[in-house]
């Protein structure tokens, strides 16, 4: 009997092993079916609900009412995004508002967890093209300004500002242009130095007699804090020198007017 | 049988069996590096993004000492999230005579230039009561109700003016992303044609329209 079962078992191994090997292969079949639903409905992205269920609000926030709830498993289309919101529609054609965080919990087609590109510090450190607003004072008048930045490099950005300010006695307009440096972009609270030039424009108020526009130019420096507050927006704070060149025949110093500012930007 | 015939003849048959083994090695090996699912790259660029919405608007504007007139602007806003959002309005309106010129009949205040008030202001928004409202049992519509601040400019009777500006508004989301807000606002800024520079409240009554894009 030994021999028998000595061929007996060596036998029964060559046998499961022949009779397992398809079944290995079957479990890595491709989803070619899939793959080409996709393609059809390309203009929106698809991806599978993983988390247990998903809530749909009617509208994109958390103050809107849930009105429908999805499984898990369910294949969605991703319509459009509002500020954190997205709006996802079932093939059965429900559509609602599903908040970023509950959508990091779903799959891409091909099975990988689905990364949503949540801007981070590290965005904020890449950003290209900043728009904002900041108010202050500029020589004990409020002052406005409106600004558009682009980086030029990860520390360099140049910047292109309107100001407007309301005095007691006059109005002054400016346009300047400067180099924003930003020595350290990745702390939270990011330091900055400007340098720049421009042309300011004064009007004396219109009950003062006689009024005469005064036009200068001037050059400016300052320093500043940026910090990054939410998805793409900062906030600033700033403090800038400006010495207007004098170009009246009355005073022949230049004058030295100081300005501080806080101001909030998108950035894109 | 022997021991060593044994051995032997397990070596010798489980030889193609490791052979075999290692060829289903190779093919599962070669299934699992390169799958063939296409893998399609996720871009949330892609997404369609509406976090942008334009205002027309039209409403009345009451200039203290002047009278009440039409006003008409737009907004331009920006939603950081869904209860910020940062806004920047442009508006304008006529205003006309004060009581004291109609009452005296003497010579006018402010030439017709000076009466065109013009102001930009940039604002802050928060979204306080978000929900829904029923029109009817089967009709529903998304609200919001809201609050504003923000300080600007006020072009009128020939200065510049500082303004500051806080309001409330209540708007209806009809379609997607058209919707309708009624909005009230106080533009604070100061006037000094009256002798003494005084803090005037100027309040503006507006219904816009509104798209997200």
């Amino acid at each position: 009997m030994k021999y028998v079962r000595g061929i007996f078992l060596p036998g029964l191994f060559l046998l499961s092993v022949t009779a397992l090997e398809p079944a290995v292969a079957q479990t890595v079949e491709p989803d070619t079916a899939e793959a080409k639903t996709e393609e059809a409905d390309d203009r929106y992205q698809r991806v599978t609900i993983a988390d247990p269920f998903i809530e749909l609000h009617t509208g994109a926030g958390a103050g809107y009412p849930i009105y429908h709830v999805i499984d898990r498993g369910t294949q969605v289309k991703i319509l459009r995004r509002r500020t954190d919101w997205f709006e996802i529609q079932t093939d059965a054609g429900i559509s609602g508002w599903a908040s970023r965080d509950q959508m990091q919990l779903t799959l891409l087609p091909s099975g990988e967890k689905l990364v949503l590109n949540e801007l981070s510090e590290d965005d904020f450190s890449r950003r290209r093209w900043v728009l904002g607003v900041s108010a202050g004072q500029l020589k004990s008048a409020p002052v406005f300004t409106v600004f558009t930045a682009y980086s030029l490099t990860r520390n360099m950005a140049a910047e292109i500002a309107y100001g407007h300010s309301v005095g007691n006695s006059s109005t002054s307009t400016y346009l300047k242009t400067n180099l924003v440096m930003q020595p350290l972009p990745d702390l939270t609270y990011s330091p900055f130095l400007t340098l720049g030039f421009g042309k300011i424009k004064v009007s004396p108020g219109a009950s003062l007699i006689v009024p005469a526009e005064e036009d200068g130019s001037f050059s400016q420096v300052g320093i500043g804090i940026q910090r990054y507050i939410s998805r793409s927006f900062m906030l600033r704070i700033e403090a800038n020198e400006y010495v207007i060149y004098s170009s009246s025949s009355i005073r022949d110093t230049n004058e030295v007017v100081s300005e501080w500012k806080i101001g909030f930007a998108v950035f894109f | 049988m022997e021991n060593w015939f044994r051995s032997i003849f397990l070596a010798v048959a489980l030889m193609p069996v490791a052979e075999l083994a290692a060829q289903s090695d190779e093919e599962d090996s070669g299934n699992l590096i390169e799958p063939e699912i296409e893998r399609v790259e996720f871009d949330e660029s892609k997404i369609d993004s509406q976090d942008f919405e334009i205002t027309a608007y039209v409403g009345f504007l009451a200039i203290e000492n002047f009278n009440t007139d039409i006003v008409v602007g737009i907004k331009f806003g920006y939603h950081i999230s869904e209860d910020f959002f940062v806004r920047a309005s442009y508006g304008t309106a006529d205003a006309g005579e004060t009581s004291f010129e109609k009452l005296s009949g003497g010579a006018p205040l402010l030439s017709e230039d000076e009466r065109q008030l013009e102001y930009y202001l940039v604002s802050l928004g928060y979204n306080l009561l978000p929900g829904e409202a029923f029109l009817t049992d089967a009709t529903t519509y998304n609200t919001v109700f809201y609050l504003t601040g923000g300080v600007g400019t006020t072009t009128f009777a020939g200065e510049d003016r500082f303004t500051i500006e806080y309001g409330v508004g209540y708007k209806v989301l009809f379609a997607d992303s058209f919707s309708i807000d009624v909005e009230m606002r106080n533009l604070v800024f100061d006037m000094d044609l009256f002798g003494s520079v005084e803090s005037t409240n100027n309040l503006e009554f507006t219904v816009g329209l509104n798209l997200f894009f």
